[in-house]
C-alpha cells in the first residue's frame, strides 16, 4: 500500500511543516487523476494519531476503525476509504478521500477543529556569530573592527503566532502567517509562509521552566493582534488598490453603458421613434433604466467588496538561543566596545546601538573625535 | 441628457441626510434649474444641484464602510479558544502541532493560480484546455461568463469545476443551475456522482427555491409566474443556465428573467451563441456584462453590416471586446485527436417463422396501443414499447415480457397474448440472431470485443450461447454488486476475450483496452448509441474502433438504422453534436416515441417506409441547420495556440 501510515502514528518529519508544498499541478498541462501520495500519507498520520487503526483493503482502499471521539462525530464505527479519483463505483457507505471531496474536507474539518500548542527549542547555529562579528551588519568609516567575543548562549522566549489570513471580494485568495514575538510582546518577525524560515529545531527538552501565567498569555495574544492588525492593514491596502481598480473600470463600464442607453430613450421619445422594429430597442424606459443602473451597480460593488478574516490556529513557544556579542571598535587612539545581541538560531548578530544616539545604527563614522552614527554624523 | 456646468456628474455617489447613499444617474437643468436625479435604494429621487451635497469616493463601498474598514478584520472564534487552551497549559508534542501545520495546508488554497476541486473529481476526465477554461473565467472574467465551447468539449465539467472551486473557496453559497427540463436529473446525478455536489431538482407548486441552497431547475419553471418571486427572493450567488441559446432572445420572459436576477456570478452554456442574427450574441453579451459591447445603438454601429443580420464587420475588434465575457475553445484548437470509426451493419437472416412472428407481435402491439386510450395513465403503453423493442433483441426476452402480460392482461386480448408467447417460446430455442453473433465472434479471431445489449434476458441468452461454444465471457449489468462489477471488468481486461453488458456498462466506463463493439440490439435512442461506442472510442484509444451492429430486415431497428447511419450519417459525428441535431429536432418530442409512433401508425410497409423517410429527411435537416450554425460561429475566434503535449 503505497502511503501507508507510519506505524508510530507520527508525521514524517517535513512532510508537512517543514516541507514543500504539495506539487501544484501545471494549470495548462495535462492533469493526471491519481491521489497524491503526500495525501494518503497525511491521511494516514492522521488517523493514527487520532487513536483510528488503520489497514489495508483491496485497490488500494484503506478500512479504518474509528476512534471513539470520530465515532461519536461521525455516527459510525468504522470507515472505508477509497482514495482512487478514477474509480466510477463506490463500495456502500465508502468515502471518497480527496482534499477537497465531502469526505475530505469531514476529515480536514475534523483536524483543524482544535488549536495547537506546542513548544520548541531552536537549533543554534556553529559558530553562533559570524568571524567578522559586528562588521557583518554594520560599515563602519574612518574606523576598524577589533576582535569580536561572543558570551554564553542563554534561551529567550518567543512565541510565534500562526493565522491563515482569508480575503474576498473577486476571487477569494489566502495567505498563511507567521508572526514571532520577542520576550515582551516585542515584534520580531513575521513571514507570509507557513512557518518561520531558516529556523532548525533541536530535539529534546524545552529549555525555559518557567511557565507562563495566564495575564501574559493574553497580554501576548493582544500584542499579537495589534501587530498582525497592523501588518493587515498594508496587506488590505495592497488589496484594495489591486480590486478597487477593477471594480471601478467595471462601474465606469456600467455608467456608460446605461447613460448611453439612457440618452437613447430619452432621443427616441423625443423623435417619437417607432420605426415598425421596436425590437431593435433596449428594454424599459429612462425611469427603469436608471433604477436598474443603480441596482447593478450595488451588485458590482457588492461581488468586489473587500473582506478579510484571521484565523489564529496554533502558536509554537520557542526556546530561543540568544549571546551577547561584544566588539571593540578602533579609531586611532580611541577604542570603543560596542555590544549587540546575537539571534544564535540564525547566526545573526543585531545592529549595534549608536554610542551617541542609541538607535540601531548600519553604519558607524568617526565625527569630530567620536563615533556616531551615519545619522548623527 | 443635458450636461450641466455642476460639480456634479453622472456616475457618482452622494450622500443624503435622510436617504442615504445614493447613485447620481442624471443631472440637467429643469426650467433654468439644476436637478440631480438620484437613486437611492431602488427609489429615484430628484435633488437640487445647487445644495452642496457629499460625495463618497469611489473606493469606499457601504458594505466595506459598515462591515469593514481596513485594520479591521474579522477575527475567527479559534483565536479565543487557542487562548483557553493556551492559558489552560494544553501543549501537544511537536509532531501533533505540525499534523495540524499539515492539515491546514491540505484545508487551505495557496493561490488563485491552482485550481484546488481538481483533486475532489471523481470519475472525471479532465483536459487541459478545460482547465484553462476554468481560470480564465474565474480570473479574467471575474465568474461571469459565456462558456461556448464546441460541442463534446466539455462545458458541463468547466462548469462544474467552476461551481466547485467556488464553493470550496467560500466564495458561493447558494447555486442555482437551469437546464432544459428533460436535463434535469441528469444534471442532478452528474454533479453528485462527479463532483459530489447534492443539487436538489425544483420542480412542481412548492418547489425548492430559498429552502436549499443547490438547487436545479428547468428555466421554463424557475420562470414561471408563480415561483418567480420566490427564485429572486433566493437571491442566488451563483446562477448557471446551460444550453443558453434559449436565452438569445431579448424580449422573451426568459432573457428578462435572467436579466432581472444579475446573480453575482452568471455563466451560460451554449455551443451556439449566434444562429441567425448577430442581435442574439449581443444579448448574451450583455445579459453577462452590460455594457462590454456598448448598447445596441453602438454594437450596430460598429459592429453589424448592412442589412446582414449574421455577418459582423470590424471582427478583430469584436473578437476582443467578446473576449471579456465568452471563453471558446474549438476541437482544432486543441489535441483531442480521436481513431477513426468503422461501422458494420451484420444483417441477420431471420427464419420465416421468426419473421411472421415479429410481423404478428408487431400488429398486435399496434392495434394494442390503439384501442389503450386509458387516458394519461395508458396502461400498457410502455409495456408495449418495451416488448416492441424486446422484439429486436431477442425472443427470450420478448416472451418473458409476453408471459407477464398473458398473466395479468388487464384489458388486453388475453388468447392472443398466450398464442404469441407460445409461439415466441417455439422460435427461442433457436434463434438466428444468435447463430449470426456467434459467427461475427469466430471472424474475430479471438480479439477482445465488447457485445451491448438492452435487456438481462437477452444477456443471458448470449451468455449461454458463448458458453455452450466455447467462449468464457465476462459479464456486467446493473445488478451485479460493485466489487463484482469490478471483477467482471478486471477478467475482461486480463483474461476474457468477450464482456457481454447491458446498458450499465455504457455509462461512466473506460474500456480503451478494447477496440470492437458489437451492437446485439439497437437502441432507439441515438444518445444510448454513441454512449456505448463512447466506451471504446475516447481518448486513450490507439486503434481504428469498429462498430457491429446485428440487425434483422424489416425490424423496427432496421429503419432507425438507416436514418442513423445512412441518412444522418450520426457514426461520423463526433462526440456531442448527436445532441445538438437532436436538439434542433427536439420540438417533435423524443426521438423514440418518435420512431415508436411512426411505426404503430403505419398502417403497411409502403406507408411506414415513406414516413421513416420523412423522419429521415427532417433530422438531415436539422443536421444542414447544425453544421451552418457551426460554421458561422468560425468568425468568433480564430484558432487558438495548441495545447501542449
Amino acid at each position: 500500500m503505497s502511503g501507508t501510515p507510519r506505524v508510530d502514528g507520527r508525521p514524517k518529519r517535513g512532510a508537512g511543516r517543514r516541507g514543500a508544498a504539495p506539487a501544484a499541478k501545471s494549470p495548462g498541462g495535462p492533469w493526471t487523476a491519481v491521489s497524491p501520495p503526500e495525501w494518503r500519507e497525511f491521511v494516514g498520520s492522521w488517523l493514527q494519531a487520532s487513536g483510528c487503526s488503520v489497514r489495508a483493503a483491496a485497490r488500494g482502499d484503506w478500512e479504518v476503525e474509528l476512534s471513539d471521539d470520530l465515532k461519536r462525530r461521525w455516527r459510525r464505527q468504522r470507515v472505508r476509504l477509497v482514495f482512487d479519483p478514477l474509480r466510477p463505483t463506490l463500495p456502500r457507505g465508502a468515502w471518497f478521500t480527496a482534499p477537497g471531496s465531502g469526505a475530505g474536507r469531514k476529515l480536514l474539518e475534523a483536524a483543524i477543529e482544535v488549536p495547537q500548542i506546542t513548544r520548541r527549542t531552536a537549533l543554534a547555529r556553529v559558530p553562533g556569530a559570524p568571524e567578522e562579528g559586528l562588521a557583518s551588519v554594520c560599515k563602519v568609516r574612518g574606523l576598524s573592527w577589533g576582535h569580536s567575543r561572543l558570551g554564553p548562549v542563554r534561551y529567550d522566549r518567543r512565541v510565534a503566532f500562526h493565522g491563515v489570513v482569508t480575503g474576498w471580494g473577486g476571487l477569494p485568495w489566502q495567505e498563511r502567517w507567521v508572526v514571532l514575538l520577542g520576550p515582551d510582546g516585542e515584534f520580531v518577525e513575521w513571514a507570509r509562509a507557513p512557518e518561520l524560515p531558516d529556523i532548525r529545531t533541536r530535539e529534546g527538552l524545552y529549555q525555559i521552566n518557567q511557565e507562563l501565567m495566564p495575564e501574559r498569555c493574553t497580554r501576548w495574544l493582544a500584542e499579537a493582534h495589534r501587530h498582525l492588525d497592523r501588518i493587515l492593514d498594508e496587506r488590505q491596502l495592497e488589496w484594495e488598490r489591486s480590486v478597487g481598480a477593477l471594480r471601478d473600470a467595471e462601474l465606469s463600464r456600467l455608467g456608460k453603458f446605461f447613460s448611453s442607453r439612457i440618452e437613447e430613450e430619452e432621443e427616441r421619445l423625443r423623435r417619437r421613434v417607432t420605426n415598425g422594429d421596436e425590437s431593435d430597442f433596449e428594454q424599459g424606459d429612462a425611469t427603469s433604466l436608471k433604477l436598474e443602473w443603480e441596482r447593478r451597480a450595488a451588485e458590482v460593488r457588492q461581488r468586489w467588496a473587500v473582506r478579510t478574516e484571521v484565523r489564529l490556529w496554533g502558536l509554537e513557544e520557542w526556546s530561543w538561543p540568544v549571546a551577547d556579542l561584544e566588539q571593540e571598535l578602533r579609531a586611532g587612539a580611541v577604542r570603543l566596545r560596542l555590544t549587540s545581541r546575537v539571534d544564535v538560531a540564525r547566526g545573526r548578530p543585531a545592529l549595534p546601538a549608536c554610542p551617541s544616539c542609541e538607535t540601531p545604527a548600519e553604519m558607524l563614522v568617526r565625527s569630530r573625535g567620536a563615533v556616531r552614527c551615519a545619522r548623527c554624523a | 441628457m443635458e450636461l450641466t456646468g455642476t460639480r456634479y456628474q453622472v456616475g457618482q455617489r452622494l450622500r443624503h441626510p435622510q436617504f442615504g447613499e445614493g447613485l447620481v444617474v442624471e443631472v440637467h437643468t429643469d426650467r433654468g434649474r439644476e436637478v440631480l436625479e438620484v437613486v437611492f435604494d431602488g427609489r429615484l429621487r430628484r435633488l437640487s444641484a445647487q445644495r452642496d451635497w457629499d460625495l463618497v469616493s469611489g473606493e469606499e463601498s457601504p458594505e466595506e464602510a459598515q462591515e469593514q474598514t481596513p485594520g479591521s478584520p474579522r477575527w475567527h472564534p479559534q483565536g479565543d479558544r487557542l487562548l483557553e487552551r493556551w492559558q489552560s497549559g494544553a501543549v501537544s508534542p511537536p509532531a501533533l502541532f505540525d499534523l495540524h501545520a499539515e492539515a491546514e495546508r491540505w484545508a487551505g488554497w495557496a493561490g488563485t493560480d491552482r485550481l484546488i476541486s481538481l483533486d475532489s473529481l471523481r470519475g472525471v476526465e479532465r483536459f487541459a484546455h478545460q482547465i484553462r477554461s476554468c481560470l480564465k473565467v474565474m480570473h479574467d472574467l471575474n465568474g461571469r461568463a459565456i462558456l461556448a465551447d464546441e460541442v463534446g468539449l466539455g462545458k458541463t465539467i468547466e462548469a462544474g469545476i467552476v461551481l466547485k472551486e467556488y464553493l470550496l473557496r467560500g466564495a458561493v453559497r447558494t447555486v442555482l443551475v437551469l437546464v432544459p427540463a428533460s436535463l434535469c436529473e441528469q444534471w442532478r446525478a452528474e454533479l453528485w456522482e462527479k463532483f459530489e455536489l447534492d443539487f436538489v431538482v425544483s420542480r412542481g407548486p412548492a418547489g425548492q427555491w430559498g429552502r436549499h441552497p443547490l438547487v436545479i431547475s428547468s428555466l421554463e419553471t424557475a420562470r414561471h409566474e408563480r415561483h418567480r418571486r420566490r427564485v429572486r427572493g433566493a437571491n442566488y450567488d451563483i446562477v448557471v443556465v446551460d444550453e443558453a441559446h434559449r436565452l438569445r432572445n431579448h424580449l422573451t420572459l426568459g432573457w428578462k428573467f435572467i436579466n432581472d436576477l444579475s446573480p453575482r456570478y452568471l455563466l451560460l452554456l451554449t455551443a451556439t451563441p449566434v444562429q441567425n442574427d448577430m442581435r442574439e450574441l449581443y444579448n448574451l453579451a450583455t445579459l453577462v456584462r452590460p455594457g462590454s459591447v456598448g448598447t445596441f445603438t453602438q454594437f450596430r454601429r460598429d459592429f453589424l453590416s448592412g442589412h446582414d443580420k449574421r455577418s459582423p464587420r470590424n471582427t478583430p475588434r469584436l473578437r476582443s471586446l467578446l473576449e471579456s465575457v465568452m471563453v471558446r475553445t474549438r476541437r482544432a484548437d486543441t489535441d483531442l485527436a480521436f481513431t477513426p470509426r468503422k461501422v458494420e451493419t451484420l444483417w441477420v437472416g431471420q427464419t420465416p417463422g421468426e419473421r411472421a412472428l415479429y410481423r404478428q407481435v408487431s400488429d398486435f402491439v399496434a392495434d394494442a396501443v390503439r384501442g389503450d386510450t386509458g387516458g394519461p395513465g395508458r396502461p400498457h403503453y410502455f409495456t408495449l414499447m418495451v416488448l416492441q423493442k424486446e422484439m429486436g433483441s431477442s425472443w427470450a426476452a420478448a416472451r418473458s415480457t409476453l408471459e407477464k402480460l398473458s398473466r395479468s392482461p388487464d384489458g388486453l386480448d388475453q388468447r392472443r397474448v398466450k398464442q404469441l408467447c407460445a409461439r415466441a417460446g417455439e422460435v427461442s430455442a433457436e434463434p438466428s440472431k444468435l447463430r449470426s453473433l456467434l459467427r461475427c465472434l469466430a471472424a474475430l479471431g479471438g480479439e477482445k470485443c465488447i457485445i451491448f445489449t438492452q435487456f438481462r434476458s437477452t444477456q443471458d441468452t448470449i451468455v449461454a450461447a458463448l458458453e455452450d461454444s466455447g467462449i468464457r465471457p465476462a459479464v456486467f449489468h446493473g445488478e451485479l454488486g460493485w466489487r463484482e462489477k469490478e471483477d467482471a471488468l478486471d477478467r475482461f481486461r486480463t483474461a476474457d476475450p468477450v464482456l457481454v453488458s447491458t446498458e450499465a456498462g455504457g455509462e461512466g466506463r473506460n474500456l480503451q483496452f478494447c477496440r470492437i463493439v458489437i451492437n446485439y440490439d439497437l437502441p432507439w435512442n441515438p444518445m444510448r448509441v454513441e454512449q456505448r461506442i463512447g466506451r471504446v472510442h475516447r481518448l486513450g484509444q490507439a486503434h481504428p474502433v469498429r462498430v457491429v451492429n446485428l440487425v434483422a430486415r424489416g425490424t423496427i431497428e432496421a429503419y432507425v438504422l438507416e436514418i442513423l447511419d445512412r441518412k444522418i450519417r450520426m457514426f461520423e459525428l463526433v462526440v456531442g453534436e448527436m445532441e445538438e441535431i437532436l436538439g434542433a429536432w427536439q420540438p417533435h418530442g423524443s426521438f423514440e416515441d418518435e420512431v415508436f409512433k411512426l411505426w404503430i401508425e403505419s398502417p403497411n410497409p409502403r406507408v411506414r417506409k415513406r414516413r421513416f423517410a420523412e423522419l429521415a429527411q427532417h433530422l438531415m435537416v436539422a443536421r444542414r441547420l447544425y453544421q451552418q450554425q457551426k460554421e458561422r460561429q468560425g468568425w468568433l475566434f480564430p484558432a487558438a495556440e495548441k495545447e501542449e503535449a
